[in-house]
């Protein structure tokens, strides 16, 4: 980790030593005031970085924190006379709190509609600013906003000034890479991904939204400071809707997802009207054409653009390295049989009591009941369409069920959310796997770890021990796991793996917790007989391990050779239970699989 | 008297906001994407009516027709070349929103190039100020806002319960595949969808330029309180648009008066928050789950 | 005379090969059933005639001439006709316009349309108290009978159903089953894709026995009924998507 915030080294001191290579006069000056507002817009981007580049969620309401920060700052220091420091720190706190209730109004709130509730927010706090004169000052601003100091040390001039920012912006680069680092970085990564698989892995969403926006607004409050105490005068002109829209392009057009590329989108949208000059009236105009540019062509922004570039010449002048080959360890798969299967228990897990689900006309399951003990392979059957998924969704939290009740060890978990029934012991993999797409397959697992951790945003950004230890476990846990599946290709994205391959990466991430109960929906599907055969021995395995398992399958022989208890479902009800052999002999079985009807007419 | 003043002024200025808010509903059910953009064809469209009739001298009512549909084919165009692109995109909602938005700065700022910063004048087809309703005066052009909107309504309610397009195109928006299998071109659907939302936007702007002043920014706000009325509606359906439109310009428009001037441009906005904590789908909107 | 000739065809989904060898051919009058285990690329081969996929090898043939290049809406107008899986009503028109939407492949009359509409109440009486009704309030059954219904307002020289007893009672099973023979016995080419192998034999000419994106067996539906390995196989073989 410590290893990885080096590479900012160079970043800062190519920043620290701007006002040497700046020209002298007045042009120079006008240049190192350009600069720090740029540091400022690059502190408050890093807020945008978080919230729209790690967690998915569009805010277009930065400057309403940034102006908070600002008239915070102004407004304490030159009405109240209050000193420097605290001003600066209610400046953060402030903006903090609004941040707090956005995401925590954003919690049933997604894509466009947070994204109005956002614009509606930053416009409210701009016409505040406008128009609450006797406290902001209204149209007119606020001047004469004091500058830093820290004992004898006075940052008056621009230059001192300018390095003071500096620290600030080190500080933000810092907490901002700290967090994507972490445990709680994986999570707002999850939700970014897919928020029905984060929220199946244990991920509060809830929180997880607040996070986002209240370290955002932080950021966003502290670049307002900044800006303040250096512009040393404000209005509220410059807390627009359009200065959000123009921190969403920076941040865009750098690269949301990168701290150097959110900076370097800060510094060059800031300086690029004056490089267009010469353009006049159309500078604007070539500003929107180049987000649409970047929107379409680079979606990963400018600086993912130099860093592919920089890839391809590394990838040239290296040889490649001859590809691993699998190092012979032994794994699950490979271990030799055990004699004996772990025998089911009298003890009931799962319990479902006559179970429905409708959907407007169709009744997608329609009263079944079932029981897993604990050390079942218990398995799910029937024709397509006859509503196993839609019991397993029920079972996970995903949907609410119509009527009936599902218990669990006890507890009457029917309606709760996923996060919740994830962190009472059950895990579950999708039909049309959910893994988080742009995450590598050890990440995947790690974000199924996350219910196992303790430490909040104040652990992580003040690095403390345990935060590692749980990052280390969690990796270690996760390593472990995909070993013991014998996966290796650890460190590729997950959207770059075969289909088969991808599967075993969500079952690891499923299992990676040691749920009481695990559920596979359809495992087998999309797989080649080759891939089948080993997923069947696999399954077997984590029975072996000591996993009660319930699963759906079409797949009869995967079926046959894995489950100790088999339910048949048909047309949203339960038709037979018993032993595969059994209910593969059941008369309604096969009239339901086959439609074999010997006494109906057809002639 | 003064209540039903305001009256019509709040069911005027709902009208513009119905008419575009329509724009956005019709896109969102039809292709699941909201088009940050929608509120600046409103200026576009004002825009092409001050060349077409005060520069050109063209007749009223022929400027109009153009301008809204010159306004339909901007949407086309818009939909070709910024839709279009990112439409195939993994979770294709933020580039979708991202490029809509950039779409609309870039609008803006085109207009600012071919227009310049001056705001200008588009006059009213009336030529008297007033007109006296039994002891009420009322502008004229809010009341022909709020036919001309009245009509519109009518119109498309025909369009699209009574006429084969119209139950094709909602066919489009409920299962685009299975349109397809129908025989359904889904891509001219989509098309089409967009054209007439931004025309739906035009004919607001063209409307309502005589009240306020022709300006390049002038789309923005109406935008966005009009998307913030149909989210209050319901986003999803077009009485949800017409009553949400109507709501946000009646309490604005009270409001403004009634509670402070200063801060007319917010009640929009606070209502929208109000609505999205304690009655999260709108008015009229159904609790859809998502699809595992 | 073969009306459909699908040669030798190979699809994907992605990287995923859903088909990887299907050659099949339908007669005018009869009708086909493509029987399978699930995830043997039954629906697949469907979606690949009906434009929603194109085929990476292989060709397509309908009366003589490539379709595998078309879109589905110009196939659909060649009077090729799907059917999907999952009834695909649209949820918020009503019956009758479900109807109307089976229409978009030609232009109408207002007469004509009524007289479509006429001839599908006929096969299906139970929609007609339904016909304001919108689509999402309907049964898993209606649903079905109205999806058929609308596959017919499309005039087709084929009609190609997927999976049409998804999910329904067998009660309700039965009488699809039969309106598809009728169908047929009017003058409807039909290809079916099913689970209910028992079922579609017996009101099939013929039938191809898929397994893994490959047909195994072709042969009369008689001679298939009559065969038990044809039974084990369906039951119990390995089955992928």
């Amino acid at each position: 980790m410590a290893k990885q915030i080096l590479k900012f080294i160079p970043v800062v001191v190519l920043l620290a030593i701007i006002p040497f290579l700046l020209p002298g006069g007045r042009l120079g000056t006008y240049y190192l005031t350009l600069t720090i507002l740029s540091v400022s817009y690059a502190i408050a981007c890093l807020g945008l970085t978080v919230v729209l580049g790690y967690s998915g969620q569009v805010s277009l309401a930065q400057a309403a924190f940034y102006g908070l920060g600002s008239y915070t700052l102004a407004i304490l220091t030159v009405k109240h006379h209050w000193p420097f420091w605290p001003s600066a720190l209610l400046g953060i706190i402030i903006p903090t709190l609004f941040g707090l209730f956005l995401g925590a109004i954003s919690l049933r709130l997604t894509t466009h509609y947070l994204a109005l509730v956002t614009i509606g927010f930053q416009v409210i706090i701009s016409l505040v600013l406008n128009n609450w004169g006797t406290v902001t000052g209204g149209a007119d601003g606020i001047s004469n906003i004091p500058r830093p100091s820290i004992g004898p040390l006075a940052f008056t001039n621009d230059r001192a000034y300018y390095w003071l920012m500096l620290v600030f912006l080190c500080l933000a680069v810092y907490v901002v890479h700290r967090l994507r680092h972490s445990r709680l970085g994986n999570a707002l990564l999850a939700l970014r991904e897919d928020e029905i698989a984060a929220s199946a892995a244990g991920i509060n969403l809830f929180w997880a939204k607040v996070l986002a926006f209240s370290v955002s607004a932080a950021l966003g409050g502290l670049g307002g400071v900044l800006y303040a105490a250096g512009a040393m005068y404000i209005s509220p002109n410059i807390y627009i809707f359009d200065q959000s829209v123009l921190f969403f392009s920076m941040t865009l057009v750098g690269g949301q997802e990168s701290i150097i590329g959110t900076m370097l989108g800060a510094g060059l949208l800031t300086f690029l009207p004056e490089w267009l000059r010469f353009l006049k009236d159309y500078y604007i105009a070539v500003y929107g054409l180049l987000v649409i540019i970047v929107v379409l062509f680079l979606p990963e922004g400018l600086w993912g653009l130099v860093q592919r570039g920089v890839r391809a010449a590394l990838r040239l002048m290296k040889k490649p390295r001859p590809t691993q080959t699998a190092a012979v360890v032994e794994t699950l798969m490979s271990r030799p049989a055990s004699v004996k299967r772990p025998v089911a228990t009298d003890q009931v897990l799962l319990e479902v009591k006559d179970l429905h689900k409708h959907f407007g006309g169709i009744k997608a399951v329609n009263g079944v009941s079932f029981t897993v003990r604990k050390g079942d392979v218990a398995v799910l059957i029937g024709p397509n369409g006859s509503g196993k998924t839609t019991v397993l969704n029920v079972l996970s939290g995903i949907y609410e069920p119509t009527a009936g009740e599902v218990w669990f060890n006890g507890q009457n978990i029917s309606g709760l959310k996923p996060h919740v029934i994830n962190r009472l012991g059950i895990a579950r993999t999708f039909q049309n796997i959910r893994l988080f797409p742009e995450l590598t397959a050890l990440e995947n697992v790690i974000v199924g770890h996350y219910p196992k951790g303790r430490v909040g945003l104040a652990g992580t950004l003040l690095s403390s021990p345990r935060g590692y230890l749980e990052e280390r476990i969690a990796r270690e846990r996760a390593e472990e796991t995909l070993h013991l599946l014998g996966f290796t290709r650890i460190h590729e994205k997950a959207k770059n793996l075969p289909y088969g391959q991808q599967r075993i990466v969500e079952i690891a991430r499923a299992m990676v917790c040691q749920p009481q109960l695990l559920l596979l929906d359809e495992p087998a599907a999309g797989m080649n007989t080759e891939e089948t055969k080993e997923l069947s021995h696999l399954v077997y395995r984590l029975h072996e391990l000591g996993f009660t398992i319930l699963l759906i399958e079409h797949d009869m022989s995967f079926v046959s050779q894995v489950a100790t208890q088999a339910y048949v479902m048909d047309f949203g009800s339960k038709i037979a239970e018993g032993s595969v052999e059994e209910v593969l002999h059941n008369p309604a079985v096969i009239k339901a699989y086959l439609g074999d009807d010997a006494e109906y007419d057809y002639a | 008297m003064q209540v039903i003043q305001l009256l019509v002024t709040g069911l005027a200025v709902g009208s513009i906001y119905a008419l575009v808010a329509l724009g956005f509903v019709l896109v969102y059910t039809a292709v699941n994407v909201v088009n940050f953009a929608q509120g600046d064809f409103s200026m576009v469209a004002a825009f092409f009516m001050v060349s077409l009739v005060v520069t050109a001298h063209l007749p009223y009512a022929l400027g109009f027709v153009i301008s809204v549909i010159l306004a339909g084919i901007a949407g086309y165009l818009f939909q070709l070349g910024i839709y279009q692109p990112v439409k195939n995109r993994p979770r294709n909602f933020l580039p979708v929103m991202i490029a809509t938005v950039g779409g609309s700065i870039f609008l803006q700022h085109l207009f600012l190039i071919l227009y310049g910063p001056v705001p200008l004048q588009l006059p009213s087809v009336f030529k008297q100020q007033t007109v006296d309703l039994g002891g009420v005066h009322v502008y004229p052009q809010y009341l022909l806002i709020i036919v001309v909107t009245a009509v519109m309504v009518a119109l498309l309610n025909w369009f699209f319960e009574r006429t084969k397009l119209g139950k094709q195109m909602q066919a489009t928006a409920q299962d685009p595949t299975t349109a397809r299998l129908m025989g359904i071109n889904t891509a001219r659907m989509n098309a089409l969808t967009f054209a007439m939302s931004t025309a739906l936007g035009g004919l607001a702007g063209i409307l309502v330029a005589p009240v306020y002043m022709v300006t390049t920014t002038m789309g923005s706000l109406i935008g966005l309180k009009a998307f913030a009325a149909s989210i209050v509606g319901g986003f999803s359906s077009v009485k949800g648009a017409i009553i949400g439109g109507l709501a946000i310009g009646i309490i604005e428009t009270f409001g403004g008066t009634y509670i402070s001037g200063a801060y007319r441009d917010a009640f929009a906005f606070i209502v929208l928050v109000l609505f999205l904590i304690f009655r999260p789908y709108g008015l009229f909107g159904e609790k859809v789950s998502q699809k595992v | 005379m073969t009306m459909l000739k699908v040669d030798h065809i190979e699809s994907r989904y992605g990287e995923v090969v859903g088909l990887h060898d299907i050659s099949l051919e339908v007669n005018e009058g009869e009708i086909v059933a493509l029987l399978g285990v699930n995830g043997a690329g039954k629906s697949t081969t469907l979606k690949t005639i009906s434009g929603l996929l194109h085929p990476t090898k292989g060709t397509i043939e309908y009366l003589g001439e490539r379709i595998d290049r078309l879109a589905p809406e110009a196939i659909v107008r060649k009077g090729i006709v799907h059917v999907p899986e999952g009834r695909r009503i649209f949820p918020g028109l009503t019956v009758r316009e479900n109807l109307l939407m089976g229409t978009s492949n030609r232009k109408t009359t207002r007469a004509e349309v009524e007289r479509g509409i006429e001839r599908v109440l006929e096969i299906f009486p139970d929609l007609k108290r339904l016909i304001n009704q919108l689509g999402w309030s309907l049964s898993g059954g209606q649903q079905q009978m109205l999806a058929i219904g609308r596959g017919l307002m499309a005039n087709p020289k084929i009609l190609m159903l997927d999976e049409p007893s998804l999910g329904l009672a067998p009660v309700i099973v039965k009488q699809v089953f039969q309106t598809i023979r009728e169908i047929n016995e009017q003058g409807v080419t039909v290809l079916l894709v099913e689970q209910n192998a028992s079922m579609s034999l017996r009101i099939a000419h013929r039938a191809y026995l898929l397994e893994t994106g490959r047909v195994v067996r072709s042969d009369t539906a008689a001679n298939l009924l009559a065969d038990d390995a044809v039974r084990t196989t369906l039951l119990t073989a390995h089955g992928r998507g």
